[in-house]
């Protein structure tokens, strides 16, 4: 059965109002970039009670490189909330030092 | 081994107006962090701004299939 690979990202983000597309995962090695976006998600979890998904792409090479030309986006990690693309690590942190991050991900709290 | 005039020189042929700052803060060819404004970016949302300059860098620095991947970027939209 040949995978539908487009399908599954467009489930994975539809499914999920957080998703963190990361170079490794908690627990085992990871790219800089990645564990920073990691870690500043930890800390909105712990403040707004949210959940968020993680996938490590290191694990899975179909996915690694149908995601970047699914979103038009050449590295990683790739940040989705609310179903949308939001950015890469240095957006996130942008957004997190203006409170943008906060705010968007406040308002998913609640609903 | 990149340099950063490499990347900024790539840069200004596709923002020929543009004010670029590259700086390379682990001083390895990987990681490099760029600040680039030019009016090319007014009214492009910020993804649409970075997607700009990733298409600008091209895969020119795709040294053995490890492109330039950790790229701290800034842009900023100039008016005229």
């Amino acid at each position: 059965m040949t995978r539908n690979i487009v399908k599954e990202i467009q489930d994975i983000i539809d499914e999920n109002s957080i998703v963190l597309f990361l170079k490794g995962e908690k627990g085992s090695h990871m790219c800089g970039f990645s564990k920073q976006v990691l870690m500043i998600f930890e800390q909105l979890q712990e403040k707004y009670e949210i959940s968020f998904q993680v996938v490590n792409v290191w694990k899975d090479q179909t996915l690694y490189d149908a995601l970047k030309e699914y979103n038009d986006w050449p590295t990683y990690p790739q940040i989705f909330v609310n179903h949308e693309f939001v950015g890469g690590f240095d957006i996130i942190q942008e957004l997190e030092m203006s409170g943008e991050l906060e705010e968007l991900v406040s308002s998913i709290s609640q609903n | 081994m990149v340099t950063n005039d490499e990347i900024k020189n790539q840069l200004l042929e596709s923002f020929p107006d543009a004010q670029i700052e590259v700086d390379n803060p682990r001083g390895d060819d990987v990681h490099f962090k760029i600040e680039i404004s030019s009016s090319q970016f007014v009214g492009l949302s910020r993804i649409n701004q970075h997607k700009l300059v990733y298409k600008a860098l091209g895969n020119k620095f795709n040294k053995c299939g490890q492109s330039l991947h950790a790229i701290e970027l800034r842009t900023k939209a100039r008016e005229e």
